[in-house]
């Protein structure tokens, strides 16, 4: 027999097997990517951090709705009332030195507020009663430069939607409470 | 076997008569020897998908006739209902005349929450995993604006954290872009409403603009990006959120898609405190007229030069 000859088994066998191995992809580490956990929608909501009360207060107790002049007709506060009981229990009042509820709640007309002057301010225009002692803040605001806006920039094509003050603020304790912050970078970029 | 056939046998290149057991022999040696090479060729199957003959010879941006950059279009759609299922609304929004894009932001008012660098990944079709973001959030300590005190990485329960102030960074859409600069292909550029776009089918990959850019502002895709298909954004722009491919870089493009139809961007408008202001600088009865005229702004590294159209002020 021919000394090349015998080697012609082998070869074949080593090709079909490296054959093999190249469909089957074996050769080299696959890349392995971790994948990141989607982002919970909670913090790609739009909505603001509170609910303005635009149409007044709601009170509701064991399934019932009232309005605030249903108690407040038969009971009458102090000027500075020294606990907060009923259905005002979960109001912390933090506004600074403006800690009397008839400085912006009206005496006898508790469906509207009241601004320093007496004068009757209904919820929907709150930011009129804020502006009387946050004027600078008032004017930044109505330059669209203080608040959330969404919407337009161009004026032409749409309007510029500016939520009121109460919208983020909490009236009776106006500094914007801390949050949960979004996941952070997983590093893998 | 006769005396001639052995003569054949010993000299493989003697191209004489040859026994049929050779032949198959021989046969079958050439023959896997052919397979194994198709197959070590086989890695070349996956190009299939990525590589396309016609973007491979089509014309930078600027020099698309408005007819070929419908059929590009066309073809971008095509591949992104292939590849996620959804029918996008691919389009090619040009600048509006009069219009110069700048931005504010109030880092008294950021708390740090993230809310913007989230809206932002679901706006514009980034990659999820690995994760390319176009915001980074800095957590600075109160007193410095030294950048390397900055940490993005902060897991906190609450934010905004004591003794710390919140400065996110994203592209700025400098006046004299340095990315612009060393692009070796022109594949970005800076439109006349001051918003600097990258055209992804353009780009080599060098990485040159992440290295010139003193923002960090630029990211590149190291791999094939991956999206959920239920968080594709279908309302596509050419230059900004179409999907891209793995080896091109991106970054914040102001949301183009959005502002040069008048929308405001996507980060401002999830942002819950309001920090962000947006607008056209040339109109001087703008919001972002207001805080120039009105506000101490500042911009970032300006001793860099590069006259960034993003700027930052403090105002409680």
């Amino acid at each position: 027999m021919n000394s090349s000859k015998k080697y012609y088994w082998p070869i074949i066998i080593v090709f079909v097997l490296l054959a093999l191995s190249f469909v089957l992809d074996m050769w080299g580490k696959p890349i392995k990517i971790k994948q990141n956990p989607t982002v919970d929608s909670k913090f790609l909501s739009h909505d603001t951090v509170r609910d303005p009360l635009v149409h007044g207060a709601k009170i509701e107790q064991a399934g019932f709705k009232y309005n605030c002049n249903e108690c407040h007709a038969y009971l009458q506060p102090p000027e500075t009332p020294k606990k907060l009981i009923g259905a005002h229990q979960h109001i912390v009042l933090k506004h600074g030195i403006n800690d009397n509820c008839f400085k912006c709640h009206h005496r006898t007309k508790r469906e509207s507020l009241v601004d320093i002057y007496g004068t009757e301010v209904p919820f929907k225009q709150s930011a009129q009663l804020c502006q009387k002692c946050h004027g600078p803040k008032y004017r930044d605001w109505k330059a669209g430069v203080h608040g959330r806006p969404s919407g337009y920039w161009d004026k032409t094509k749409g309007e510029t939607i500016k939520p009121t003050c109460a919208a983020c603020h909490n009236p009776h304790a106006p500094k914007f409470q801390p949050i949960e912050p979004a996941p952070a970078p997983a590093g893998n970029h | 076997m006769s005396e001639e056939n052995k003569e054949n046998n010993d000299n493989p290149l003697n191209t004489g008569p040859i026994s049929r057991r050779d032949f198959l022999k021989r046969g079958a040696v050439l023959t896997s020897g052919i397979t194994a090479m198709v197959a070590a060729l086989s890695p070349l199957k996956q190009l299939e998908d990525t590589f396309d003959m016609e973007e491979f010879v089509q014309k930078h941006y600027k020099e698309l006739t408005p007819k070929e950059m419908e059929g590009v279009l066309k073809r971008i759609a095509k591949k992104v209902e292939k590849k996620y299922g959804t029918t996008p609304n691919v389009q090619d929004i040009k600048p509006q005349e009069g219009v110069e894009f700048s931005y504010a932001l109030n880092l008294s008012r950021c708390i740090g929450c993230r809310r913007c660098v989230h809206a932002c990944v679901d706006e514009n079709n980034q990659s999820r995993s690995p994760e390319v973001q176009y915001i980074r959030v800095l957590k600075m300590p109160q007193g410095t604006m030294d950048m390397e005190k900055g940490d993005h990485h902060y897991n906190v329960k609450k934010v905004p954290e004591e003794g710390h102030f919140y400065m996110p960074v994203q592209c700025h859409q400098c006046e004299k872009p340095p990315c612009v600069k060393v692009c070796p292909v022109e594949a970005t550029w800076q439109e006349p409403d001051g918003i600097t776009v990258i055209d992804y089918d353009w780009c080599i990959g060098c990485r040159y603009c992440e290295a010139a850019c003193p923002y960090w502002a630029r990211r590149f895709n190291f791999s094939e990006p991956s999206i959920p298909k239920e968080k594709i954004n279908p309302n596509m722009n050419y230059l900004s959120n179409r999907p891209r491919s793995k080896g091109v870089m991106e970054k914040c493009h102001f949301c183009l898609q959005r502002t040069r139809e008048g929308k405001l961007p996507a980060c401002l408008e999830v942002c819950p405190t309001g920090s962000r202001t947006f607008g056209n600088i040339l109109d001087p009865e703008s919001e972002i007229s207001y805080i120039l005229k009105n506000k101490r702004v500042f911009v970032l590294k300006e001793e860099a030069g590069t006259l960034p159209r993003f700027f930052y002020y403090f105002d409680k």
